[in-house]
């Protein structure tokens, strides 16, 4: 069930929040997990037990590690923890993955291929494996402490804001939350406010380009306008359906008295690969921070092993996307940027460069993984990287002219404004100075959203159904 | 790699200077809006049903309740559809996906564009399927004459406000080459269309099909072709009645929703005038039999009647074996297994291919 749905705004969502707010708080938990399990099970009912048995792993080891003492056997507690959820990881997610590239290789030989039954991906897995390994790891490091309530420990994990796409949570930032948090009015109608604005943007932005995107990738031979074009389009669609979706989670949390932190920070007038890290996805990169980089040996081991580690992290984190190579390739791709990056500030070889260069140098960089990304395979994205380069002529093929709609285009321009100017408009709003305009925009902005929100919602009938790009994590 | 930032929420309620009105109203507007959408979706009877004989454990009745009974079923989806339909018609001059908005009122359907990479492929498998079917007919003593009708966007090009991808600009005209090369009789009706263009539209301005006109244009194109065959067929004679006009939305103005857009179409009825006819159950037999898609198929949206006109410009009763949202292919694999074929065996099949089914997969559903 995904939020810009007819069934979760019409049906769940009004039941949810009815009984949640007639509920004393202490059977609140109960209610979310009950709610979220639901909204789990609505795509299948028989994953739920995946779901229902990482979590009651997750808490076992959580009591297990709290009292072991600390030496070998406890670093074995881990170990075997962590085993178990990537085991599930690994065979949910990379199985068939692994034996596609394994009959790849054989077949090369002339080898008879290895038949097998593909295994169905249960979605948000990626998430709720990530959730339950960084509460097992700072119960390990004594960072946090085991929790003794399995209820609240499972509404945690199957939270629904943030169950089938993120943001990706530590624990200990709700942990406080589920025992003790406020419901304000002020609190409710800031969610709704965030709700809409996701809700808006995935809706009325990213549905509209996603034709244009998949017909510009589905080109044989794209030109380099179609390659640019099918690339500018598909960095937009993302952004607009991803930060849409954290707008929608991060409101829909506010909305039950929940504070999530922030999963999106304008990216794309970042001057760096490392500050556009800092901006994108950053529950993500925060946790490959805290559990994969750390645990790597981080910048301890020198700065080769630094660098190593960097490459790594990005390496693992693309292959955490997709079971493809189209994702390994992503992550080695920003890998390789951040490790240079890196170097190039430690030489002191960084020099400050305006805006107007290192912020178009950086969406050229991110744009070119963003095809990779998207591409179906690694050769179909070399295809668009030679459409890039002109290799298939330079104009517009009229393949994929007729399909590149006026409204798309109108679309994209408005989606690019917004990139642009909502930072600038953040920092306006945000200004001691402007405290006459502030007032006025900030009315202004929301007495546009409530009509756009309707449409939004009008648009979601007469279009055809359209999942979440991030849901195929 | 980066620093988390833990709490980058600035919030409104913590913001003394936002202004009150904010504290309440996008609360009270997103409940309104869900309250009212909940009472008026809940109120639709599809939606207090639970489809039946379909998995819950699966997922598989989730689906079908979501897209069935819910989906497209809620209240507001009809106006939905007119508003987006019309702000897009009016402000952009687009259609839905599906169709192109041309000059003058003039819809095109988007499968006349669409291209992929496996088209040569598959344009290939077509003509190797034309020539398996030519040779099983043979075996039955029966000549295979292929009547491919040109794209609606080939012919009234000058209509369109797209141009058609360079790549199926030749595919008539080569397919058509490929045909003769291989044997097979096929009228060049793109010329024919071409030459009746003046005559009258052939095809109609809000629907993916012919006209009555295009219809005996066709049919016309195609006598010369038979009759140079050689084959000895039991005449009959028809007469053409023209019907009063009347107003006809074409299946294209589904795409434009919102607008009034009609042609105005002439239905003509062909009746037998001569003693025979003895059709199915009379002596003389039915010596051709007209194998195709909607353009040929007896539906109660056919108002070209192209058997009728086929059989009049042929001069002998046509047996109609065509069928409506099957492509081209499916209708001639049940007519090969058919009792028709046996029962009343065929001198001439004639079977009506559109040009823009060349590149598609063979589909059941295919339309």
């Amino acid at each position: 069930m995904v939020f810009s749905s007819n069934v979760f705004l019409f049906l769940f969502l009004p039941v949810f929040l009815i009984v949640y707010y007639l509920l004393p708080f202490r059977w609140r938990s109960a209610w979310i997990l009950t709610g979220s399990y639901a909204l789990y099970s609505w795509w299948r009912l028989d994953f739920l037990w995946l779901l229902v048995a990482i979590t009651a792993v997750a808490y076992l080891y959580g009591l297990i590690l709290e009292k072991q003492s600390d030496g070998p056997r406890r670093r074995w507690t881990l170990t075997s923890a962590i085993v178990l959820n990537l085991g599930a990881l690994a065979y949910f997610k990379y199985a068939n993955f692994g034996i596609e590239s394994f009959n790849a290789i054989t077949q090369s030989f002339g080898m008879q291929a290895f038949t097998w039954a593909p295994i169905l991906l249960p979605i948000g897995l990626s998430f709720f494996i990530f959730h339950a390994i960084s509460y097992i790891v700072d119960v390990y490091r004594r960072e946090e402490q085991a929790t003794h309530n399995p209820l609240d420990f499972a509404a945690f994990i199957a939270l629904f804001p943030h169950l089938i796409a993120g943001p990706v949570l530590k624990y200990n930032l709700l942990a406080d939350q589920f025992r003790s948090r406020t419901h304000t009015l002020e609190k409710f109608s800031y969610g709704a406010t965030r709700f809409m604005t996701g809700f808006a943007k995935k809706v009325l932005i990213a549905d509209t380009i996603a034709p244009l995107v998949t017909a510009a990738f589905h080109q044989p031979n794209p030109s380099m306008a179609d390659a640019w074009l099918g690339a500018l389009a598909y960095t937009l669609q993302l952004y607009f359906d991803f930060s849409g979706y954290s707008d929608m989670a991060i409101g829909l949390a506010a909305m039950m008295g929940f504070k999530f932190p922030e999963n999106f920070n304008h990216p794309y007038i970042s001057r760096s690969i490392t500050e556009f890290w800092r901006r994108w996805h950053m529950s993500l990169s925060s946790w490959l921070r805290e559990y994969l980089y750390i645990s790597l040996g981080g910048n301890r081991h020198g700065r080769a092993r630094t660098y190593l580690n960097l490459w790594l992290t990005m390496v693992l984190g693309g292959l955490w996307h997709g079971a493809n190579w189209t994702f390994v390739l992503w992550g080695v791709w920003h890998g390789s940027i951040l490790a240079v990056e890196r170097r190039m500030k430690e030489a002191s070889l960084w020099k400050p460069s305006p805006a107007w260069l290192t912020i178009p140098g950086t969406m050229i960089l991110v744009i070119i993984g963003w095809v990779m990304f998207r591409a179906d395979s690694v050769p179909d994205a070399f295809r668009m990287y030679r459409g890039m380069l002109g290799l298939n002529g330079v104009s517009l093929s009229d393949t994929l002219a007729w399909q590149v709609k006026p409204s798309v285009l109108v679309s994209m321009l408005l989606a690019a404004l917004l990139v642009y100017l909502a930072p600038y408009w953040g920092n306006r709003v945000g200004d001691v100075g402007s405290k006459l305009l502030r007032p006025r925009l900030a009315v202004g902005a929301t007495v546009m959203l409530l009509p756009l929100f309707v449409l939004a919602i009008l648009k979601l009938s007469a279009q055809s159904y359209t999942p979440f790009l991030y849901f195929q994590f | 790699m980066t620093e988390f930032a833990q709490d980058t929420v600035k919030s409104n309620a913590n913001n003394p200077a936002a202004p009150a009105v904010l504290h309440w109203l996008p609360a009270a507007f997103l409940l309104g809006v869900v309250a009212v959408g909940a009472v008026l979706t809940v109120l639709t009877p599809t939606v207090r049903q639970w489809p039946q004989g379909k998995a819950v454990v699966t997922g598989e009745a989730m689906v079908t309740y979501e897209k069935e009974n819910l989906d497209a079923k809620v209240p507001w989806r009809d106006a939905s559809v007119n508003l987006w339909g019309g702000l897009n018609a009016r402000l952009f001059g687009e259609a839905r996906d599906g169709a192109l908005i041309g000059k003058e009122g003039w819809l095109f359907t988007s499968e006349e564009y669409q291209t992929s990479a496996g088209d040569a492929a598959e344009i290939q498998g077509k003509l190797a399927y034309i020539q398996e079917v030519r040779d099983e007919l043979k075996k039955d003593g029966a000549q295979l004459v292929v009547a491919l009708i040109p794209a609606k966007a080939r012919v009234y090009a000058d209509q369109t406000n797209a141009k058609v991808p360079a790549q199926t600009e030749a595919l008539y005209q080569s397919f058509h080459t490929e045909l003769e090369k291989a044997g097979i009789p096929a009228p060049d009706l793109l010329t024919a269309f071409e030459n009746g263009k003046s005559r009258s539209d052939l095809f109609f301005k809000t629907d993916t099909h012919w006209t009555p006109t295009g219809a005996q244009v066709a049919a016309q194109a195609i006598a010369p072709v038979v009759t140079e065959l050689g084959f000895d067929l039991p005449a009959a004679e028809y007469t053409a009645q023209t019907q009063p006009e009347v107003p006809r939305a074409g299946d294209l103005t589904r795409y434009v929703p919102g607008a009034d857009r009609s042609d105005l179409v002439s239905p003509i009825t062909y009746e037998r005038n001569d003693e025979g006819g003895g059709g199915l159950f009379g002596d003389e037999g039915i010596a051709v039999t007209l194998v195709g898609t909607s353009y040929s198929a007896e539906t109660k949206d056919n108002v070209w009647h192209f058997d009728g006109a086929l059989a009049a410009a042929l001069g002998t009763e046509v047996l109609n074996m065509a069928r409506e949202g099957k492509g081209p292919i499916v209708p001639m694999r049940e007519y090969l297994i058919s009792p028709e074929r046996k029962d009343y065996p065929a001198q001439i099949v004639i079977w009506e291919i559109p040009e823009r089914f060349l590149r598609e997969d063979y589909k059941e559903d295919d339309s």
